[in-house]
C-alpha cells in the first residue's frame, strides 16, 4: 500500500471497501481523481462508483465475488466521478485479510486509463491503416533505403510490381529497379540528392522489373530525418502508372477524336443552320402548348414578323389563316393545334395572312414531333406558292388556249369536207368520195389527240371532275363491248364476255372515265391483234374484294421489258410501233390516270398459255370514296377548277 | 320553209364562219355574220336576230364578256345562245350555263349536220315558249 502511495503516480488513486462493498478508506488521490471528498463518501457502498448500465449488469457484486475468490482481480470498466462523468478505468482488486486469514475488506487500486485508451485505439487503427497501406497495398511498391541507398525494407507493392522477392531485394542498391542507361546517366543519384536537398523528390519514367521488362512509374522519393534531423535513410513510393499513362494516352486521343466529332457536329450544325435559313420554306417549330421555339429567316420575311416578335408567341397569334374562300379559319382547326391533338402530320393549302402586313397563298405541312409516343411539339414548312399558282393558272390558259387553237383549223377541215361529202357543191365519184373519207378520218384522228392532250393535261393539272354514279358493271361492260363490235367484226375479231350471273356487281364510279378505259383496252385488244382476233373479256372479285376486269387478247403480246413503261406517256412498245403506226402513246396512261384519279389500278400481263397481253383493271368494290387520299383530290380538283374560272384570254395569235 | 329565223353567227376564224354560213343558209337560214364582239353588239342594236351562235375566243372583247352583256340585259332570256367553242373545260361550260347560254357545243366534236338540229331545236322551243302576238 505504501508502495503505491509512494508511486505517486497523477492517474492512479485508491481506496479500501469492507467485504460488503462499504467504502472505508478514501485516499487523496481517490478525492483527485473521482471527485469525492472523503467526508462525503466515507461509509457509502462502492457502488455509486458504478454506471448505472453496469449496476444492472450487477458488475460491482461480481467484482466483490471476485475478490474473494483470488488475490488479485482486474477489471477494466467505466468509473463514476462525483459529477456523473465517467472514465475508462483499470480497476485491480486486492484481498485485504487479517493474521488470521479471514478476509477483511479490499483495497481498490484504479487508475484512469481513459487517455491511454483513446491514444491507443487511435494508434492501432492508424499503425493498422498504415501497415495495410504499406504492406497489403500492391499498387504501390514502398521501399526504405539506407542513407546510402540500400533497400531496407520492402512491401508486397515490391513483390507485384517488380516481380522480386526479399531476399533478392534486400540489402541491394535501389539502382537495381532502373534501366541502366537512367543509372549511367546519373540519374539515380540525381534522384537521392533532389530528396537530400528538397527532402522530396518526384519522377516519372521507366522503372526495370526483375524479368528485365520495363514499365512507367511514378516515384516518389523522401528522405527520412530523425528528431535531430540526421538523415536515416529515404521512402521511396514508386506507382506503375503503365496504364494509367496508356488511358491518358487513350484519353488524349479520345479527347481529340471527340474535339474532332465536335468541330464536325459544329460544322453540320452551321450547316443545318445554314440549310435551315437558306431554304425557300419557311419553318416554325412549337413546342407541345404551339408555342414557337424556332423560326427561320424565310419564315419571318414570309410573316412579315422578327425572330423576338415570334419567339415565345402562339404560332396562332402569328398567323391567321384564311381558306380559299376568304373565310378565316378558327384558330383551333387551324394546322398546328389540330396536329398538336391527334398526333398526325396534315398538309393544307389555305391561304396564310400575317400580322396584317402579309397576305399570300400558302401550302403548309404541320409534322408532330412525337417522343414516346406523346406529342411534344410540332414542325411546320410553309412554302409561298403565289408563283405556283400563277404557273398553274398560265399553264392551264395555255392548254386550254393551245387546244382551242388546235382545234379551230381542224373544225374548219371537218366542215368543208362535210360541205363536200354533202354532196351540195356538186355529186362526186367514188374515188373522190375515198380520198374525202381518207382527209375526214385522219381529220377525226386528229381532233382526238388534241382531246386527249387536253385531257391528260387536265388530269395532271387536278382539273378534270370527277362526276360519280352508280354503275352495273355487268350492263356497262356489255354496252362498251357493243360499241366495239364494229371495229372486231371489221378486222372478223370476236368478243367474249365472261361473267358470274350471280353477280350483281354495281359500284360508285364514273362511267365516262371509266367508258374510256374500257374503250381503249377493247381497242387495243383489237387493233395490236390479226384478223380473227379473240377478245376475253371477264369480270370478277378477288379475294381482297376487289372488282377485276380483265380484258385478254391473242394478239402480239407486249415485251416484257415494256411491261410497266406502256402506262407511260407517249410510250410504245417496239412491236406496237410495227403493227401500228398511228398509235398516240397516250391510251394507257390516259387508262392508269383515270383509274388512279377513280380508287383502282391497271396492270399488264402475258396471257396464260398463249401469245397475246392480258390487262387487269381493279376496282375497289366499294368505289372510289373508300379511299381517302382521293376523295381529298377530288375535292381538292372542284376547288381548284373553280379557282381557274377567270378569263383574261390572250387575244387569238 | 314557213319563217325565215335570223341567225347572228359571231366567229372570227374566217373558214370556220365560211363553212357555217354555207351550212345555215343551205338549211334556209338567214344568216349574219360579225367577226368580233364590236360588229355583233352593232347588229344586235339595228336587229334582233332570232338565235345567236356564238364563239367565246375572239380578239378584242371575247364571248364570255358578251354573254355576260347580254344576259345582264335580259337578252339571254329572250333570245337563245349557242355557245360554239372549242373551248371545252367544265369551268367554262358552267361558267356559260350560269350566264344563260341555251347550248354549249365543242365545234370540232360535231359534224354540221348535228349543230344545225341543235339550232333548229332551240328555235322550236323558242317558239313554243314565246308569247303570242
Amino acid at each position: 500500500m505504501i508502495d503505491l502511495v509512494k508511486l505517486s503516480i497523477k492517474d492512479i488513486c485508491f481506496f479500501v471497501i469492507d467485504r460488503k462493498g462499504y467504502i472505508t478508506n478514501w485516499d487523496d488521490s481517490a478525492a483527485k481523481i473521482i471527485g469525492y471528498a472523503r467526508s462525503d463518501i466515507i461509509g457509502k457502498h462502492f457502488s455509486v462508483l458504478f454506471t448505472s448500465d453496469d449496476l444492472r449488469k450487477k458488475v460491482p457484486e461480481k467484482e466483490i465475488k471476485e475478490a474473494f475468490a483470488n488475490v488479485l482481480s482486474t477489471r477494466e470498466r467505466q468509473c463514476v466521478r462525483m459529477d456523473s462523468s465517467h472514465f475508462m478505468a483499470l480497476c485491480i482488486t486486492h484481498v485485504i485479510k487479517d493474521e488470521n486469514g479471514k478476509v477483511t475488506g479490499f483495497m481498490k487500486v484504479v487508475r484512469d486509463i481513459n487517455e491511454q485508451k483513446l491514444t491507443f485505439d487511435a494508434l492501432h487503427k492508424s499503425e493498422e491503416q498504415f501497415r495495410m497501406l504499406v504492406e497489403d497495398i500492391r499498387d504501390y511498391a514502398v521501399i526504405m533505403l539506407d542513407v546510402r541507398g540500400y533497400i531496407t525494407t520492402w512491401n508486397k507493392g515490391v513483390e507485384y510490381i517488380f516481380g522480386y522477392s526479399q531476399a533478392d531485394i534486400l540489402g541491394k542498391s535501389f539502382k537495381m529497379l532502373h534501366p541502366k542507361e537512367y543509372v549511367d546517366k546519373g540519374e539515380s543519384d540525381r534522384e537521392l540528392k533532389e530528396a537530400l536537398v528538397n527532402s522530396r523528390a518526384e519522377r516519372e519514367g521507366w522503372r526495370l522489373r526483375a524479368d528485365g521488362s520495363l514499365f512507367w512509374a511514378n516515384e516518389i522519393v523522401n528522405a527520412v530525418r530523425n528528431k535531430q534531423k540526421r538523415l536515416i535513410g529515404f521512402v521511396k513510393i514508386i506507382k506503375d502508372t503503365t496504364e494509367a499513362k496508356k488511358s491518358r494516352e487513350m484519353l488524349k486521343k479520345y479527347t481529340r477524336d471527340l474535339e474532332l466529332t465536335q468541330k464536325t457536329l459544329e460544322m453540320e450544325n452551321a450547316e443545318d443552320e445554314a440549310l435551315l435559313e437558306s431554304i425557300g420554306e419557311g419553318v416554325v417549330a412549337t413546342n407541345a402548348d404551339a408555342i414557337v421555339v424556332l423560326i427561320n429567316k424565310q419564315a419571318q420575311m414570309m410573316l412579315g414578323v422578327t425572330e423576338e416578335e415570334a419567339l415565345g408567341k402562339t404560332c396562332t397569334d402569328i398567323w391567321t389563316v384564311y381558306d380559299n374562300k376568304g373565310d378565316r379559319i378558327p384558330s383551333h382547326s387551324c394546322l398546328v393545334p389540330t396536329v398538336l391533338r391527334s398526333g398526325k402530320r396534315l398538309v393544307n393549302s389555305n391561304y396564310y395572312f400575317a400580322s396584317g402586313r402579309k397576305y399570300f397563298p400558302a401550302a403548309a405541312t404541320t409534322t408532330p414531333i412525337i417522343l414516346d409516343g406523346a406529342t411534344i411539339g410540332t414542325v411546320t414548312v410553309i412554302r409561298d406558292v403565289t408563283k405556283e399558282k400563277e404557273i398553274e393558272r398560265a399553264k392551264s390558259e395555255f392548254v386550254s388556249l393551245a387546244s382551242h387553237q388546235l382545234r379551230t383549223p381542224l373544225t374548219a377541215i371537218k366542215l368543208f369536207v362535210e360541205m363536200l361529202m354533202s354532196g351540195s357543191m356538186g355529186n362526186l365519184g367514188g374515188e373522190q368520195m375515198d380520198v374525202l373519207n381518207n382527209i375526214e378520218q385522219s381529220n377525226e384522228k386528229m381532233i382526238q389527240l388534241v382531246d386527249n392532250l387536253l385531257n391528260v393535261s387536265r388530269i395532271e393539272t387536278g382539273k378534270m371532275k370527277i362526276k360519280l354514279s352508280t354503275t352495273n358493271l355487268h350492263e356497262f361492260i356489255k354496252n362498251c363491248i357493243k360499241e366495239a363490235i364494229p371495229l372486231a367484226a371489221a378486222s372478223k375479231g370476236k368478243i367474249l364476255f365472261k361473267y358470274k350471273k350471280s353477280d350483281h356487281l354495281t359500284i360508285e364510279t364514273d362511267p365516262n372515265l371509266m367508258r374510256q378505259v374500257m374503250n381503249n383496252l377493247l381497242m387495243n385488244a383489237i387493233q395490236y391483234s390479226p384478223k380473227h382476233a379473240k377478245v376475253w373479256v371477264t369480270l370478277d372479285t378477288n379475294k381482297d374484294g376487289e372488282i377485276i376486269i380483265n380484258v385478254t387478247d391473242n394478239g402480239i403480246g407486249i415485251p416484257r421489258e415494256s411491261r410497266e413503261k406502256i402506262f407511260e406517256r407517249f410510250y410504245r412498245a417496239d412491236n406496237a410501233l410495227k403493227t401500228k403506226t398511228d398509235g398516240t402513246g397516250l391510251g394507257l396512261y390516259m387508262c392508269k390516270l383515270f383509274l388512279e384519279a377513280l380508287g383502282g389500278k391497271i396492270w399488264c400481263e402475258p396471257r396464260k398459255g398463249g401469245h397475246g397481253a392480258s390487262f387487269y383493271v381493279a376496282l375497289n368494290s366499294k368505289g372510289r370514296e373508300s379511299r381517302d387520299d382521293n376523295k381529298t383530290t377530288a375535292k381538292k380538283n372542284n376547288i381548284t377548277s373553280l379557282q381557274a374560272n377567270k378569263y383574261n384570254y390572250a387575244p387569238k395569235i | 320553209m314557213p319563217q325565215k329565223y335570223k341567225i347572228l353567227l359571231v366567229e372570227d376564224d374566217e373558214f370556220v364562219s365560211k363553212a357555217y354560213r354555207y351550212f345555215l343558209m343551205q338549211a334556209g337560214y338567214k344568216v349574219f355574220m360579225a367577226r368580233n364582239v364590236r360588229e355583233a353588239r352593232e347588229f344586235m342594236r339595228k336587229e334582233s336576230p332570232d338565235i345567236v351562235l356564238l364563239d367565246l375566243i375572239m380578239p378584242g372583247c371575247n364571248g364570255f364578256e358578251f354573254l355576260e352583256e347580254l344576259h345582264d340585259n335580259g337578252i339571254t332570256e329572250k333570245i337563245p345562245i349557242m355557245i360554239i367553242s372549242n373551248l371545252g373545260q367544265e369551268a367554262d361550260i358552267a361558267e356559260c350555263t350560269r350566264l344563260g347560254a341555251a347550248d354549249y357545243l365543242v365545234k370540232s366534236n360535231f359534224f354540221m349536220k348535228e349543230i344545225i338540229e341543235k339550232v333548229r331545236f332551240h328555235l322550236e322551243r323558242k317558239q313554243s315558249t314565246a308569247p303570242v302576238h
